[in-house]
């Protein structure tokens, strides 16, 4: 029975552990880690480079993705037509650029791998050695 | 004036495309666009609803208009690297004067030596307003249409000029700095589908600043704006005629000056939003020394609730002139024909032209939003105007002939799809 219970647990655990969002940079980007409002400023526009000056590239997911709205979600607390309409405000005065978006998570890490100045955000799991975990969002708000 | 020349815009924007294989090899290009399909109805059939004073069309009684809302909008937008970029925005919609320049809503080269300042040349949006820069953007704002007793009247879209930005991080929040200067210029019709109207020239310049903290967005904006043209010259030389016979007629003759002559704008906005809960209000006080600019107060106000991809809303506003109606008292002296006709004329022209630029009218409305599915939005509003009859300049007359004798109460209903791509 215990190790029924302790089978449930860690199933649970490890489902909160899957559901996490890591927010990934490049390896040899001088950047170790971001707080969640730098990360906020970079994906809502309000910045266009890191906190230490050096130019960001934020990398996004498809409208309609699971995880994209599940990122903004807990990023800003908006659901996704509310972030698209937000980002509208700001593409159409021409002040930023928005987020590029790329079609999937394995797309997202090769251009992050590829590109120092990139910033992406991926579901928990195995990252190729020139991509560094900055933060690590949790599943819920 | 900076740039008189109104091909200037797009010839940058061609100057653009042709340097573009210049720049670096990590360019990236992006179109996207934005359209509304709208129709606004009305049920009063003296005032024709307009979107706001550029429009010659509109909607009234047993008369839906399609043209008030409806618009598409493409830009293509090139960021050469992290410190050069460029935007070209064009807009199609009904316009009283349309053409390809002025269907270029802004072209311009900018440069952000470093993060958080951003200088920009080109042809800009005039970011007079909370919605400035976006109000043509229907699915950035929760309405049908920016505020009517407002916006009705904030004509400027964009300006030919530039503008730099500051962005200052205060802890949790940002400030942002603006300062721009540029030339403008708009063609107001003076009828409803009358093919008439008359040309302004602006120079314009001001300073706005906006704060950014958790929900709050809070914003001031003072902008002065001044008329390079003599749009009230023909009225003006036939009152010189009648000087002599009619005296009042000096007093409105300078009056009716507008050449160098300014008005301004102050501004305050905040917005609220929690995601769940949002406010926005706006107030705006103009100062004129121009009669053909009527002084006065305009605001809104609306409060709206998210439940997930539905949103409602309320929202309210008034304008209200500073002065009082100009008083134009009838000539007493008798002239033979055709003479009295002519001065008859020009007593009601003077009349019309000085009063007519007045607004004075409240609106309480509300409305729905549903973002039935990925960038895309439907929404209906529905609204009470109260018009007093000295104050209708937001709207036009379906018979331009007939003076409003009478305060009118249209109820003004619109549907909107708004799309982003």
């Amino acid at each position: 029975m215990a190790k029924v219970i302790m089978l449930i647990a860690a199933l649970i655990f490890s489902g909160q552990l899957q559901a996490e969002i890591l927010v990934i940079v490049n390896a040899q980007n001088s950047v170790s880690a971001l707080e969640k409002k730098q990360v906020m400023d970079l994906f809502m526009g309000r910045a266009s480079a890191f906190p230490n000056g050096q130019s960001a590239e934020t990398l996004d997911l498809k409208t309609g993705t699971p995880l994209r709205a599940h990122f903004y979600k807990i990023l800003t607390g908006k659901n996704e037509a509310q972030v698209d309409a937000y980002w509208a405000t700001l593409i159409f005065a021409g002040r930023m650029s928005p987020p590029k978006q790329l079609v999937d998570e394995q797309t997202l890490i090769a251009e992050v791998a590829r590109n120092t100045e990139a910033i992406a955000y991926v579901t928990r799991q195995a990252l190729p050695k020139n991509v560094k975990i900055v933060t690590e969002l949790p599943s819920h708000e | 004036m900076m740039f008189e020349n109104r091909i200037f815009p797009p010839l940058l924007a061609l100057l653009l495309v042709c340097v573009a294989p210049l720049a670096s090899a990590d360019a990236e290009h992006r179109l996207s666009g934005f359209a509304t399909l709208g129709i606004a109805m009305s049920d009063n059939p003296k005032l024709v609803f307009r979107r706001d004073i550029t429009k010659d069309d509109g909607a009234y009684k047993h008369s839906g208009s399609w043209k008030s809302d409806s618009l598409l909008g493409l830009q293509w937008q090139g960021d050469w690297s992290p410190e050069w970029g460029t935007m070209v925005q064009l807009v199609a919609k009904d316009r009283f004067n349309n053409s390809l320049a002025n269907s270029i809503e802004w072209a311009f080269v900018r440069y952000r030596p470093t993060d958080g300042l951003d200088l920009r040349l080109g042809r800009l949006g005039a970011d007079v307003f909370m919605l400035s820069e976006y109000r043509q953007v229907g699915y950035a704002i929760p309405w049908v249409r920016p505020p009517h007793d407002l916006y009705g009247l904030a004509s400027l879209y964009h300006f030919d000029g530039a503008d730099v930005t500051k962005r200052i991080e205060l802890g949790d929040a940002a400030l942002n700095i603006k300062a721009f200067y540029g030339n403008s210029d708009e063609e107001y019709p003076t009828g409803f589908n009358n093919d008439q109207g008359i040309h302004v020239e602006f120079d314009l310049y001001g300073a706005s600043t906006s704060m950014e903290w958790n929900y709050w967005k809070l914003r001031y904006t003072y902008a002065k704006v001044k008329v390079k043209s003599d749009h009230a010259k023909p009225l003006r030389e036939g009152l010189a005629q009648v000087a002599s016979i009619w005296p009042p007629a000096t007093l409105f003759m300078s009056e009716l000056e507008t050449l160098d002559k300014s008005f301004d704008y102050n501004q305050i906005g905040v917005n609220y939003d929690n995601n769940d809960w949002w406010f926005q209000g706006e107030f705006l006080q103009l100062g004129s020394e121009l009669a053909l600019v009527a002084s006065g107060k305009h605001a809104y106000a609306s409060l709206g609730k998210r439940f997930g991809s539905l949103s409602i809303y309320g929202l309210a506003g008034y304008a209200e002139p500073k002065n009082p109606s100009v008083y134009v008292p009838y000539p007493s002296i008798v002239l033979p024909e055709p003479f009295q006709s002519q001065l008859d004329y020009l007593v009601v022209a003077t009349e019309r032209t000085l009063n007519g630029v007045r607004i004075k009218q409240r609106s309480y409305g509300v409305g729905a939003r549903w973002d039935f599915t990925a960038k895309m939005a439907l929404k209906i509003q529905l609204e009470q105007f109260d018009v007093d009859k000295t104050g209708t300049n937001l709207w036009l007359r379906t018979d331009n002939t007939q003076p409003i004798l009478a305060d009118q109460k249209p109820v003004v209903l619109s549907l909107a799809w708004d799309v982003l791509f």
